[in-house]
C-alpha cells in the first residue's frame, strides 16, 4: 500500500507546502527509512496492538478503532438476531408444511431477499418510514428507535440465506429414519420436529450464522454511512476518501483478525451441538 | 444447446428470469440506439420532472428527470452496460485466476497446495468489499481497476471449489489410465481435470455474476465506481439519495433494476446447477 499511495509526507504536509516542512513531516512520521524497514516496524508494532498514529486525526488508531467498534457490533449483532428470529421458525413451517403458504413465501423471500441492495432497501425503508410516516428517525445514533431501520436494512440477506438453509436443512432431517422411528413411536409430530429433528437440523445453520457475522461487520459500511452510524464502517469509509492509511489498514485487520476468531468459535460450538466431530 | 433450451423452457420460473436477463443484456448492447433521450444531456428548466403517471409528470420522462434535468429512463437503460460489464469481466478474471490457482494446488498437491491454500484462507478473511473499497480509493476511480479489483477478490472461492474436485478427481481410473498412457501433467490437467471441473465453475460464476453486480453498485454508491460521467445504477442511487424527499422516483427505479437483474441471474443459476449436476445442491 505504500506504493500507491503516493508521498504520504506530501499528503499530510498539504497543498501549499513549502519543501522544508514536507521533508520535516517525512523524517518525523519515519517515512525517510527503507520500506522494508518501515514494514518490519510497523508489523512488529500491530500485533501488540500499535497501528501507528492517524494521519489526519493525529490520534493512535487503535483506539479511534476500539472507540467504534461497539456501535457496529451493536448494529451487526441486532441484524443478525433479527434475521435468525425471522428465518428460524419461518424456514422450519416452510420445511414442515411443503408447499403451503408459508413455504411459498419462504422460497420467494429467499430469493428476493439476497438480490436486493441492502442501501436500496435502506433508502426506501428511510423513504417510507421516516420521510413519509415518521415513525423512526431519518439517521443518527440515540436511543433503540434508530436502531430499527439500519438492523432492518441489513437483516435481509442473511434472513433470506438462513431462510433456505433451515427449509432445506429440515427437510433433509425429516427424511431420516431416526425421524420416521420417532413418528412411528407415536409421538407428536410437534415433539418429533422440535426435539429430533430441528436439533440436527441447525447444525449446519450455525456455521452460516457465525460466518454472517463475521460479513456483516463488512457489510455495514454503506448501512452505516446512510444513517449516521458512528460505527467502524464510516470511520475506514471516511479514512478511505481522505486517504487515512493507518486506519484503512488497521480497520482491515482487525475485521479480518474477528472473522477469523469468529471461525473459531463456531468450530467449538459444532463440536458441542454434533459430539460426533472432533478435531 | 437444443437440450438446454427445452429444459429451460419447462422451468417457468428460469425462462422468465432468462427472459429478463436477455431483455437486460440487449439493453446493455444497444443502449444508445434504444434509449430515447441523451442521458447525459442537461435540461435545468425540466429538472425534478416525475414519472409520467404521477401528477405533474410529463410524456417526455416515462421516469421523470434528475437534479439536472437528465432523463431517468436513458440513464437506467445505459446504466446496464456497467453493471453487466464489470459483472461479467470480473467474474471471468477472477474464475480465471482461481481455476488456474485451484488446478495447480489440486494437482500438484503437497508444499504447492499447502501454500496455495493458506492464500486462500487469507484473502477469505479479508472482507472483499472493504479490501475492493480500499484498492480503488488509492488507485483512483477507473473502469479498468474496477474490474479488475473486484475480479481479483473474488479468486480465492474458485480456487478452494476446483481443488477440492480436482482432489477428488485425481484418483479416479480414467486420469490413472491416461497416466499410464504417458500422458503429461498439462495434458492431464487441461484436458482430463479442467472439462470435468466445468460445471461447479460455472454454476458458482453465475452467482458470482450476481454478487459482483450488488458490489459494484455498492462501489458506485459510495462513489467509488466508475468516473461520474457514466450512468451507473449504484451512481444514480445515491444521486437520488440526496433528493430522496424531493424526488422518489431517482432513488426507487434504479434499485429495482439491480434487484430485477441480480434476482434473474440467480434463479438463472439456480436452475443452472440442477440442470448441470444435481448433486451440487448440496455444496452450492
Amino acid at each position: 500500500m505504500l506504493f500507491i499511495t503516493g508521498d504520504p509526507a506530501a499528503l499530510l504536509a498539504g497543498e501549499d507546502a513549502s519543501r522544508a516542512q514536507v521533508e520535516r513531516i517525512r523524517a518525523e512520521m519515519g517515512f525517510d527509512r527503507p520500506w522494508p524497514v518501515q514494514y518490519v516496524d510497523y508489523l512488529g508494532r500491530a500485533v501488540q496492538g500499535d497501528f501507528g498514529m492517524s494521519y489526519r486525526q493525529r490520534q493512535p488508531v487503535f483506539g479511534l478503532i476500539v472507540e467504534r467498534l461497539p456501535a457496529t457490533a451493536q448494529l451487526a449483532l441486532s441484524a443478525l438476531l433479527l434475521a435468525s428470529l425471522v428465518a428460524i421458525p419461518t424456514g422450519v413451517i416452510a420445511a414442515t408444511r411443503r408447499g403451503g403458504a408459508v413455504d411459498h413465501f419462504a422460497q420467494l423471500f429467499a430469493m428476493t431477499g439476497q438480490a436486493i441492495p441492502p442501501f436500496w432497501l435502506a433508502l426506501m425503508l428511510m423513504l417510507v418510514f421516516s420521510v413519509n410516516l415518521r415513525w423512526f428517525p431519518v439517521s443518527g445514533y440515540q436511543d433503540w428507535t434508530y436502531l430499527i431501520l439500519p438492523a432492518v436494512s441489513l437483516s435481509f440477506a442473511p434472513m433470506a440465506l438462513q431462510m433456505r438453509l433451515v427449509r432445506s436443512s429440515v427437510l433433509e432431517v425429516l427424511r431420516r429414519d431416526y425421524v420416521r422411528t420417532a413418528s412411528a413411536k407415536g409421538l407428536r409430530s410437534q415433539t418429533v420436529v422440535v426435539k429430533h429433528a430441528l436439533r440436527n437440523a441447525l447444525i449446519p445453520v450455525v456455521t452460516v450464522v457465525g460466518l454472517q457475522l463475521g460479513s456483516l461487520m463488512a457489510g455495514t459500511v454503506v448501512i452505516e454511512s446512510i444513517f449516521a452510524w458512528p460505527g467502524l464502517g464510516r470511520l475506514m469509509l471516511n479514512a478511505i476518501y481522505a486517504k487515512d492509511i493507518p486506519i484503512v489498514m488497521a480497520g482491515l485487520i482487525v475485521i479480518a483478525a474477528i472473522y477469523v476468531c469468529i471461525n473459531f468459535f463456531v468450530d467449538l460450538l459444532y463440536m458441542v451441538l454434533d459430539p460426533r466431530i472432533r478435531y | 444447446m437444443r437440450r438446454l433450451l427445452r429444459t429451460l423452457t419447462r422451468s417457468r420460473t428460469a425462462s422468465i428470469a432468462a427472459f429478463v436477463l436477455l431483455f437486460v443484456v440487449l439493453l446493455a448492447l444497444f443502449g444508445p440506439f434504444l434509449a430515447p433521450k441523451d442521458p447525459n444531456q442537461v435540461n435545468v428548466l425540466a429538472r425534478f420532472t416525475p414519472p409520467t403517471w404521477v401528477e405533474g409528470g410529463s410524456s417526455e420522462h416515462l421516469l421523470g428527470t434528475d437534479a439536472l434535468g437528465r432523463d431517468t429512463f436513458s440513464r437506467l437503460i445505459l446504466g446496464a452496460r456497467v453493471s453487466l460489464l464489470v459483472g461479467l469481466a470480473a467474474v471471468a478474471i477472477g474464475g480465471f485466476v482461481g481455476t488456474a490457482m485451484g488446478l495447480i494446488a489440486g494437482y500438484l498437491g503437497g508444499r504447492v497446495d499447502a501454500i496455495v491454500m493458506r492464500l486462500v484462507d487469507i484473502q477469505l478473511a479479508f472482507p472483499g468489499i472493504l479490501l475492493a473499497l480500499t484498492v480503488l480509493a488509492l488507485l483512483g476511480r477507473s473502469l479498468g481497476n474496477l474490474i479488475l479489483v473486484l475480479g481479483i477478490v473474488q479468486w480465492a472461492q474458485y480456487a478452494r471449489l476446483v481443488r477440492g474436485h480436482v482432489l477428488s478427481l485425481r484418483e479416479q481410473e480414467y486420469v490413472e489410465g491416461a497416466r499410464a498412457l504417458g500422458a503429461r501433467s498439462n495434458r492431464i490437467v487441461l484436458r482430463h481435470l479442467l472439462p470435468n471441473s466445468t460445471a461447479p465453475i460455472i454454476v458458482i460464476g453465475s452467482f458470482s455474476v450476481a454478487t459482483t453486480i450488488l458490489a459494484e453498485s455498492a462501489l458506485s454508491f459510495l462513489g467509488l465506481g466508475v468516473p461520474p460521467s457514466v450512468p451507473t445504477w449504484g451512481g444514480m442511487l445515491a444521486e437520488g439519495r440526496d433528493h430522496l424527499v424531493r424526488a422518489w422516483w431517482l432513488a426507487t427505479f434504479p434499485g429495482l433494476a439491480i434487484t430485477v437483474t441480480v434476482l434473474s441471474i440467480n434463479l438463472l443459476g439456480d436452475w443452472m446447477r440442477d440442470y448441470l449436476d444435481p448433486n451440487l445442491r448440496d455444496v452450492l
